[in-house]
C-alpha cells in the first residue's frame, strides 16, 4: 500500500511535479544521446582500426618494431602460416612486405611506407579496397606494371591531385541541384587546371556571389577534384643488400580513410614486384595481419599464437592502436560519469521539491505516525515518492533519448565542419550513434540511486516531526 | 476489566524560565466498554492527558498501564507498533490520507498490521457498512462531507481492533446534523461491539451522549461521574 | 527603494534550507562550469604551446604560394632589413629564418625520408631551443650490458634498466627519475651516467655538422661522429647531395618530428639546396599571443607583394579544428547542465511563491503595491543567484590557481598515450579570463529568465482568493 500511496502522492501537486519531471526528462535525453554518440564514435574508430588499419592481430619480428629495417623479417614465416591455416577462429590473414621509402614526383615529395601485398588475400583482411574514392581509379584491377594505390592525402602532397572543371563535373553539379545560373558562371573555367584548392578557389570566387560561394562552394570544389591517374611516382629505398634502388610506380587507385595519419603514411603495391625489387625471397615478410571471425576471440587467439611461437611479437589491435584501446576500455566508465553528473545536477531540484512536499504535509505525516506508521515505513514512503518522481521523468527521457539515437543511427550525424580535426586524430567525421540495452539498465539503477540519496534530506525532516506538535490544532 | 490504569501521572513543561504543570498527579482507571468524555476549559490539560494515554507524549512522572503493560517504560519504536495494534485515533481533522479512497484508508491500517488480503477485504467492507458508508467506499476524502470523513476515520480506527479509541475533539468542525449522526454511530459501536471510546471535548452535544464525564481543571480531576446515559437500556 | 533590498534579503533567510539548496545548485553549476572550461582552455593552451611554440611558431612569413605548394622553389629573399623590421615589432619575441625541405638521408644500408631544417643556431635557441633537447645519455644495449656487469647495483635498479633499453635522456634528472632513484643515489647515478654518456653538442654558426632527431638516429643506427648522406632536390631543379658528420642528437617531444628531423646551419642548407639569400620561412613567437591577429595584420603591411604572414591556425588547421571540436562539445555539455539548473531555479521560484501566496495576499490587502511585491521577489532570486555564483567562483579560483602552477600529472596508460602523441602528460588550467566571468553572467541571465513567469503571476494576484485559499 505504501507503494500506492507514494505513487499517488507524486501527482498531488501536478504543476510542481511536472517541472521536476521535465527537467529530469531533458537531462536523461541529453545523457542517453551523448552516450549513444560516444559509443557510435568508438564503434567507428574500432571498426576502422580492425577492418582497415590493423586487423585483429599482427605478427612481427620483434626487432622490426624497434627498427623498421628491411632485414627484420619474420622468421618461421612458413611454420606460422601453417599454424594459422589450421586455426578455426581465423577468418583470413595477409602477409605483407613493408618498406620505408621516399616518394617523389616532379612537383612534390614525401616519405611513405610501401606495403607489398597479395591483393586477393589483402582484400579478405582489410576493407581498404572499398575506400577507393569516386573518380579515383581502382584497386589493382588494371594490368600493367608497377601499379600503386595511394591515399588522397598523398596525392595532394605529391601534387597528383589538381582541381579542374570538366563537362562531367558540371553534370554532377547539375545532379546536385546547383542552379544553371551558377553553372553558367563556371563555364569560362572549363578544363583549366589548378594545382591547389586555394588557387582554384581564388580564381572561381571572383565570378560568384557571396551566397553562391557559401551554398555551392563545397560542391563545386568536390566536383572539380581531379586525379592524374597513371602518373608516375619515383620511389627511392634500400634493398636487402643495402643498395639504393630507384623505381617508378604508376598510380592505379586513390583511397581515403577517416584517419589522416594512416593515409599520410601508407601506400600499396604488388608483393611480387616489390619482392623482386628488394631481393626478398618467397618466404620473407615483415608483417602478418590476421582477421578473426569474432572480435571477442582476439585475446585468446593472441595467447595461442604466442604460446606456439614465443619468439615473434604478436600484438592485438588494442595494443597497436593504443588510443582506440584506451577509449574502448574506459568508455563505459566515462559514459556513466557523464550520466552521474547530470543526475547530480538534477538532484538539487528533486530535493527541493520533495522537501516542500514534506513540509506541506506535516499534519498528515503527524497523523500517520500517531496511528502507528513506524519510521521505516515513513522513510520508505518518502523515498518511494522521490524515486517515482525521478523515474517518471527518467523513463520518458530515456525513451526520447533512445528515439533520437534510433533516428540518427540511420541518418548519421555529420561533423564534417570540424571533420579535418577529427580525421587528423584518426576519428571519423560522420558518426552513427548506438546504444545497448545494458546502458538503460545501468542508467535506471543510477536514477534509482539518485532518488534514494535525494530522499534522505526530506525523509529526515519528516522523521524529526513530533506527532503531538504535528496534529495540534490551533484552537 | 481495567483497560487503562493511570497512577500518579504528572506532566510538567519547562519553557525558558516558566514551568507549567499541565497534568498534576492524576489517578484514573477506565474499563472496557466505556463511553467517556474528558472535559475542561482550554489549558485544563485534557489534550495533554489524552496524548499521554495514547502514547504520543511521555509523562514527567507516573505510570500508564494499558492492559497491565506500562507504556511509560516502552522504547519509542516499540511504542509506535503498540499504538498501531492497540490504540485507535480519531482527530479533529486531517484524519485521512487524501490520495486514498475511503476503502483504502481503512484497509491501509490493516495492511500495516499484516492482515491477510481476504481478511482486509471482508472486514473493511463490513466496518464501512457499519458506519453507514457502504455506498461511498470508493470516494476520496475531498468527495465526502465533513461528517462522512469523520465516520471513515472512526471506521479506520476500529479496523485495527484496538483496545480503545481516543477521539480528540472529533465534532469540532461538524454541524449539528453531522455531529448527531457521528455520535449515534459511535454509540451503536460502543453498545454492539463493546468498543471503548475516550473523548476529549468541550462540545455539549458530545457530553450529553457520554456515559461518564471526567472534568479536568488546572491539570487535576475535579469531578468524575457517571451520567444518566450510562444507565439507559438499549 | 533601499527597503526593498532589506526586505528581500531578510526573506531569503526565512526558509534557510531552501535558500541553501537552491544556492548550492547554482554553486555547483558555476564551480563545475568554471573548472571544466578552465581545464579545457588550459589544455588547449598547453597543446598550442607544445606544438606551435616549440617549432612552428605563432606566425610565419612565407612566400604567398608556399602554403599551397611547400616546395623549395617558393623560397623568398630574406633581406636583413626585413628581418630587422620584423624583430622590431613590439609583439615579436623572436623571429628566426629557416630553410626547410625534404631529403633522403642514408647511412650505409639504411635510408629514410627526412625533413632538413636549416636554422640560425644562435637565434633558434630562443625559438625551438634544440640545445635543450640534446640527448646526453643513451641506454644503448652495449651500455646496459656493461652496467649489468657491475655487481654492486641493486636488482631492482637492474630490472628497471632492462625495461628502459634504447631510451635517450636529455638531462641527468630525467634519467634519475625513470630509474626510480633519488639524489641520495648519486654515486650509483654517476656510474650509470658515465657508461651511458654521449658526446653530443649544439650547432655553431660555422658548423658543417648536423643534429639529427633521436628516433631517426636509432633507425639509421647512427650516432655522434658518424656521417649521414643527404640527397634531394634543390632550388629550380638543381640536385642536392652531400655528406655531413653528426655532432649531436636531439630528442623532440612530437614523435612525428622526432622520426625525421635533421638540423643544420642555415648557411649549410642554402648550400645544399642551391639557395642564395633565400629562406622558406621566417618563424615567430610572440610576447602576447592574444594579439596574434593584430600583429599578423601589422606585419603583413611590411611586404605585401610577394609575401604573406600566416598564423598557426592557417599553418595547422587540423589542430585548430581539433581544439574547436573539443571546445564546442564542452560548451554543449555545459548548456545541458545549465538547462537543468534553469528548471531547478524555475521550480524553486514557483514553490516559493505558491507557499507564500497567502502572505502575499495579505500584504496586498493592507496596501503594498503588486509591482513592489514582484520586485522584492525578483530581488530575492537575484540575491540567491548572486550568492550561489560568487561562492562558486570563489571556490573555483583556488582550484584554478593550483591547477595552473601545479598541474595534475597523469600516470600509467593515460600518461603513455599523451607522451606517444607528443604532449607532456599534464592537465593545466587556464588562469582568469573572460570565460570566468562569462559563467557568472550566464547564471545572472538565467535567474532572471527563470523568475520571469512565476513573478509575473504576482502582478495578477487576486486578494480574496489568495487569503482564503483555493
Amino acid at each position: 500500500m505504501i507503494w500506492s500511496i507514494a505513487w499517488k502522492n507524486v501527482w498531488r501537486n501536478r504543476k510542481r511535479s511536472l517541472i521536476v519531471i521535465t527537467s529530469v526528462m531533458l537531462g536523461m535525453t541529453a545523457g542517453i544521446f551523448t552516450t549513444g554518440l560516444i559509443i557510435g564514435w568508438v564503434d567507428q574508430r574500432v571498426k576502422v582500426v580492425i577492418h582497415t588499419e590493423d586487423a585483429h592481430i599482427k605478427i612481427h619480428n620483434p626487432a622490426y618494431l624497434n627498427n623498421e629495417e628491411i632485414g627484420n623479417m619474420i622468421y618461421q614465416a612458413d611454420a606460422i602460416c601453417n599454424y594459422l591455416d589450421k586455426k578455426p577462429e581465423i577468418k583470413a590473414y595477409s602477409k605483407r612486405i613493408k618498406l620505408m621509402t621516399m616518394a617523389a614526383t616532379s612537383r612534390g615529395n614525401t616519405a611513405l611506407i610501401l606495403q607489398g601485398i597479395d591483393v586477393a588475400k589483402e582484400k579478405q583482411v582489410s576493407e581498404l579496397y572499398k575506400q577507393i574514392i569516386p573518380n579515383g581509379g581502382n584497386y589493382f584491377e588494371n594490368t600493367g606494371s608497377y601499379p600503386i594505390v595511394i591515399s588522397e592525402k598523398t596525392a595532394e602532397q605529391l601534387r597528383i591531385k589538381s582541381y579542374q572543371l570538366s563537362e562531367s563535373s558540371l553534370d554532377s553539379l547539375r545532379i546536385a541541384d546547383v542552379p544553371e545560373t551558377v553553372i553558367s558562371k563556371l563555364k569560362p573555367f572549363l578544363d583549366i587546371r589548378y594545382n591547389t584548392k586555394n588557387l582554384f578557389r581564388k580564381a572561381v570566387e571572383k565570378s560568384l556571389g557571396k551566397k553562391e560561394i557559401s551554398r555551392y562552394g563545397p560542391d563545386i570544389i568536390k566536383a572539380s577534384e581531379h586525379f592524374r591517374l597513371r602518373s608516375k611516382i619515383v620511389f627511392t629505398f634500400t634493398d636487402k643488400s643495402g643498395e639504393l634502388v630507384n623505381q617508378s610506380f604508376r598510380v592505379c587507385g586513390i583511397f581515403h580513410t577517416s584517419n589522416s595519419m594512416y593515409d599520410q603514411l601508407n601506400a600499396f603495391v604488388l608483393q611480387n614486384e616489390l619482392a623482386q625489387l628488394t631481393g626478398l625471397g618467397p618466404g620473407e615478410f615483415h608483417e602478418i595481419g590476421i582477421l578473426l571471425k569474432e572480435d571477442a576471440a582476439t585475446k585468446s587467439v593472441q595467447q595461442d599464437i604466442k604460446k606456439h611461437f614465443p619468439d615473434v611479437s604478436v600484438l592485438n589491435w588494442l595494443e597497436l592502436a593504443p588510443d582506440a584501446g584506451l577509449i574502448t576500455n574506459y568508455m563505459d566508465f566515462y559514459n556513466y560519469i557523464i550520466m552521474g553528473f547530470i543526475l547530480f545536477a538534477l538532484a538539487f531540484g528533486i530535493i527541493n521539491t520533495m522537501l516542500m512536499a514534506v513540509l506541506e504535509r506535516t499534519k498528515e505525516l503527524g497523523m500517520l505516525m500517531a496511528i502507528g506508521m513506524n519510521r521505516i515505513r515513513v522513510f520508505s514512503m518518502i523515498m518511494l515518492e522521490t524515486i517515482f518522481l525521478t523515474l517518471v521523468g527518467a523513463i520518458i527521457g530515456m525513451l526520447l533519448g533512445w528515439l533520437v539515437v534510433e533516428i540518427t543511427k540511420h541518418t548519421g550525424l555529420d561533423f564534417s565542419a570540424v571533420g579535418e580535426g577529427f580525421e587528423a586524430m584518426g576519428w571519423p567525421a560522420i558518426v552513427y550513434p548506438r546504444i545497448t540495452f545494458d546502458y538503460f539498465v545501468g542508467t535506471t539503477l543510477l536514477v534509482i540511486g539518485t532518488g534514494i540519496l535525494a530522499s534522505i534530506v526530506p525523509a529526515r525532516k519528516a522523521l524529526k516531526l513530533n506527532p503531538v506538535d504535528a496534529i495540534r490544532t490551533d484552537n | 476489566m481495567n483497560i487503562i490504569e493511570i497512577k500518579d501521572l504528572v506532566k510538567i513543561y519547562s519553557n525558558t524560565a516558566v514551568q507549567v504543570t499541565a497534568v498534576d498527579h492524576v489517578d484514573l482507571t477506565i474499563e472496557k466498554g466505556e463511553f467517556t468524555a474528558i472535559v475542561g476549559p482550554s489549558g485544563s490539560g485534557k489534550t495533554t492527558l489524552l496524548n499521554m494515554i495514547g502514547g504520543l507524549d511521555q509523562p514527567t512522572s507516573g505510570q500508564i498501564f494499558i492492559e497491565n503493560v506500562d507504556i511509560t517504560k516502552m522504547n519509542p519504536r516499540k511504542l509506535i507498533d503498540f499504538r498501531l495494534n492497540n490504540i485507535g485515533f480519531v482527530f479533529q481533522s486531517y484524519n485521512l490520507i487524501p490520495v486514498l479512497t475511503a476503502y483504502e484508508n481503512v484497509a491501509f491500517i490493516m495492511e500495516m498490521q499484516g492482515a491477510s488480503k481476504s481478511l482486509v477485504e471482508s472486514r473493511t467492507r463490513e466496518i464501512l457498512t457499519q458506519v453507514g458508508l457502504g455506498d461511498r467506499m470508493n470516494s476520496r476524502p475531498n468527495q465526502l462531507s465533513g461528517g462522512q470523513q469523520q465516520r471513515v476515520a472512526v471506521a479506520r480506527a476500529m479496523a485495527s481492533e484496538p483496545k480503545f479509541i481516543i477521539a480528540d475533539e472529533p465534532t469540532a468542525n461538524l454541524d449539528s446534523k453531522a455531529t448527531a449522526k457521528l455520535l449515534e454511530m459511535m454509540e451503536i459501536l460502543n453498545h454492539k461491539e463493546n468498543v471503548t471510546f475516550i473523548f476529549s471535548t468541550h462540545d455539549q452535544r458530545v457530553m450529553n451522549k457520554a456515559h461518564r464525564i471526567i472534568v479536568l481543571e488546572d491539570g487535576k480531576i475535579v469531578s468524575d461521574e457517571l451520567t444518566p446515559e450510562a444507565f439507559k437500556e438499549d | 527603494m533601499k527597503d526593498i533590498f532589506k526586505i528581500a534579503w531578510r526573506n531569503l533567510w526565512r526558509n534557510r534550507r531552501r535558500t541553501a539548496i537552491t544556492a548550492a545548485s547554482i554553486f555547483f553549476a558555476i564551480f563545475f562550469a568554471i573548472c571544466m572550461r578552465s581545464f579545457q582552455l588550459g589544455s588547449y593552451d598547453h597543446m598550442i604551446k607544445q606544438i606551435i611554440e616549440a617549432y612552428t611558431g605563432y606566425l610565419q612569413f612565407q612566400h604567398k604560394d608556399y602554403l599551397d605548394d611547400p616546395s623549395i622553389d617558393n623560397a623568398f629573399e630574406a633581406s636583413p632589413e626585413l628581418l630587422q623590421k620584423i624583430s622590431s615589432d613590439p609583439n615579436v619575441k623572436v623571429a628566426v629564418p629557416r630553410i626547410e625541405s625534404f631529403a633522403l638521408a642514408s647511412t650505409g644500408n639504411l635510408s629514410k625520408g627526412v625533413m632538413v631544417s636549416g636554422i640560425a643556431p644562435e637565434q633558434e635557441l630562443k625559438m625551438s631551443n634544440p640545445a635543450q633537447k640534446l640527448v646526453h645519455y643513451r641506454l644503448s644495449n652495449e651500455a646496459i650490458a656493461q652496467i649489468l656487469q657491475d655487481k654492486t647495483i641493486s636488482s631492482t635498479t637492474l630490472e628497471k634498466l632492462k625495461t628502459l633499453d634504447d631510451q635517450s635522456y636529455t638531462t641527468r634528472s630525467n634519467l634519475m627519475a625513470d630509474l626510480g632513484l633519488t639524489a641520495e643515489d648519486h654515486v650509483l647515478l654517476d656510474r650509470i651516467c658515465q657508461k651511458t654518456a654521449i658526446k653530443g653538442r649544439y650547432l655553431k654558426i660555422d658548423d658543417r655538422c648536423v643534429l639529427i632527431s633521436d628516433r631517426l638516429a636509432k633507425y639509421l643506427k647512427a650516432g655522434v661522429g658518424d656521417s649521414i648522406v643527404l640527397m634531394g632536390q634543390g632550388y629550380q631543379g638543381a640536385s642536392a647531395a652531400n655528406i655531413y658528420p653528426i655532432c649531436g642528437i636531439v630528442k623532440l617531444p612530437s614523435p612525428e618530428l622526432d622520426n625525421k628531423l635533421v638540423y643544420m646551419t642555415i648557411d649549410q642548407a642554402a648550400e645544399l639546396f642551391s639557395l642564395s639569400g633565400q629562406v622558406t620561412s621566417i618563424a615567430m613567437n610572440l610576447n602576447n599571443t592574444d594579439e596574434m591577429r593584430a600583429t599578423q595584420d601589422r606585419l603583413s603591411r611590411l611586404n605585401p607583394e610577394k609575401l604573406s604572414v600566416k598564423n598557426w591556425e592557417e599553418l595547422n588547421p587540423a589542430l585548430k579544428q581539433q581544439i574547436q571540436g573539443d571546445s564546442q562539445s564542452g560548451q554543449v555539455f555545459l548548456a545541458v547542465l545549465y538547462i537543468i539548473i534553469f528548471f531547478g531555479i524555475f521550480g524553486t521560484v514557483q514553490m516559493m511563491i505558491s507557499e507564500r501566496w497567502r502572505e502575499f495576499g495579505m500584504m496586498v490587502a493592507i496596501g503594498m503595491k503588486r509591482g513592489k511585491l514582484a520586485a522584492i521577489v525578483t530581488i530575492e532570486m537575484l540575491f540567491l543567484g548572486f550568492i550561489g555564483a560568487t561562492s562558486g567562483m570563489l571556490a573555483a579560483a583556488p582550484c584554478i590557481i593550483l591547477g595552473h602552477y601545479h598541474p595534475y600529472t597523469f600516470t600509467g596508460d593515460m600518461a603513455r598515450m599523451y607522451i606517444d602523441m607528443g604532449f607532456s602528460p599534464v592537465m593545466p588550467t587556464a588562469l582568469f579570463d573572460s570565460y570566468f566571468f562569462f559563467q557568472g553572467v550566464v547564471i545572472f541571465l538565467m535567474v532572471i529568465l527563470a523568475s520571469y513567469l512565476p513573478v509575473r503571476s504576482i502582478l495578477k494576484l487576486n486578494v480574496t482568493q489568495a487569503i482564503h485559499g483555493n
